[in-house]
């Protein structure tokens, strides 16, 4: 269920550098995450998952973009109890981070 | 004569540092310069200034002061890039944002997260469209004839010039020239000698500086316009093309001297009244002068004291 994620791209010379940027950057981005949705901004949680859902996919992590459009859509619909409606998939989508991370010492394997 | 850069500008605007890094990276490679913009106050600024040949835009920026669309009008509505091939590329899949962007204007849409083969071709199909758009745009502002610009080009080309040389305190110098008894060497040696006679003035007349605007302004009739030139310096560059034109040699005619006049003028001898027209009505009475005073000569306007 924790197994680390790989992305797809692994083994591909012209995107090794870039994965692991952004990899190395996933802690920063899951305390973003948190704090936006702890302080209750909206605006700055929404911009940042959008971000992700955009470039999830391209840096190989389909996982990311997937769970990020989720997390968009029910951010969307919940209106001013967006915490409460939303804090399962808070959750989910920073579970998925993690794993990501967690890959980052085998992300030139396959 | 006209230029079509040899290596494509591809300006990104999008607000994620993530989608920058993967464009560079999936981009590598192919036949073209990368630009970003975080915003799309910097990327209008970046748009204008660097002339793109194709805009990869994001819609969804929420710190910049414009969505994509907005900046996608904008740009639209813009002159210097109205013609900037723009796709648009954005997480937001909805068949009505795809309808909306190319509605306005965008020639693609590209939904994140990308395939970076499908990127790579529609970036290539879009840069082989803007290199056609440009050649027929060119092949508009030239003259068949002698491959000179035509008179639509020129009378844009004088009217920002003249625009420039005002807001920049600079002075421009603007000479017509007309071929010698045109109508007597079509006559005795035929049509077809009379083209080769206008292809060869062409080619002396574009044969100056690289800085000079040389166009067919109609008929046997030739423009030029000198840019941060003045009277006297335009003056030299008049009777040295005069001098040229008058030492070509024609082929199967060796006595054949063939003449031009000049009428130049500069944008100082027109104080107050700083219009094309009014630029090309001095040149015009100074070539009238010029064939009045016996032709093959360069009359020039009085320079400013």
């Amino acid at each position: 269920m924790n197994n680390p994620i790989l992305s797809d791209f692994s083994d591909d010379d012209s995107m090794v550098k870039i994965i692991q940027i952004f990899l190395n950057e996933i802690p920063q981005r899951i305390e973003l995450i948190e704090s936006s949705f702890h302080s209750g901004n909206k605006e700055q949680l929404c911009k940042i998952i959008h971000q992700l859902k955009g470039a999830g996919g391209g840096y190989g992590f389909k996982l990311i973009t997937s769970n990020a459009a989720a997390f968009e859509k029910q951010m969307k619909q919940a209106e001013d109890n967006w915490p409460k409606m939303t804090s399962g998939a808070l959750e989910e989508f920073v579970t998925i981070l993690r794993r990501v991370h967690a890959g980052r010492d085998n992300s030139g394997e396959t | 004569m006209v230029e079509i850069k040899s290596i494509p500008k591809v300006l990104a605007i999008d607000d994620s540092e993530l989608i920058h890094r993967l464009l560079e990276a999936r981009l590598q490679g192919e036949n073209l310069e990368l630009h970003f913009a975080t915003s799309s106050e910097e990327g209008f600024n970046k748009a204008k200034l660097l002339k793109p040949d194709v805009i990869l835009l994001d819609i969804y920026m929420p710190d910049s002061s414009m969505n994509g669309f907005e900046l996608l009008a904008k740009l639209k509505e813009d002159n210097e890039t109205q013609n900037i091939a723009v796709i648009i590329i954005s997480a937001k899949g909805e068949p009505m944002d795809r309808v909306r962007g190319l509605d306005m204007g965008a020639i693609d849409f590209i939904t994140k997260p990308f395939d970076a083969f499908e990127l790579k071709a529609r970036v290539r199909s879009a840069l082989r469209t803007q290199y056609l758009v440009k050649m027929l745009e060119q092949r508009a502002q030239l003259d068949g004839q002698t491959g000179l610009w035509n008179r639509r080009y020129f009378d844009q080309r004088l009217e920002q010039e003249i625009s420039e040389a005002k807001r920049h305190n600079r002075v421009l110098t603007l000479a017509l020239c007309d071929v010698d008894r045109f109508k007597r060497l079509n006559d005795q040696f035929g049509h077809p000698f009379g083209d080769m006679v206008l292809e060869k003035v062409a080619q002396i007349l574009s044969g100056g500086r690289t800085s000079d605007i040389v166009c067919r302004y109609g008929g046997e009739e030739f423009g030029l316009i000198l840019s941060s030139t003045n009277i006297e310096r335009g003056c030299e560059v008049a009777e040295r093309l005069r001098v040229a034109i008058e030492a070509a040699e024609w082929s199967g005619n060796p006595d054949l001297v063939v003449t031009a006049s000049f009428g130049v003028c500069d944008t100082e001898c027109l104080e107050g009244n700083l219009t094309p027209e009014a630029m090309l009505k001095m040149a015009d009475t100074m070539l009238y002068k010029a064939k009045q005073g016996g032709r093959n000569c360069v009359k020039c306007t009085a320079k400013k004291k």
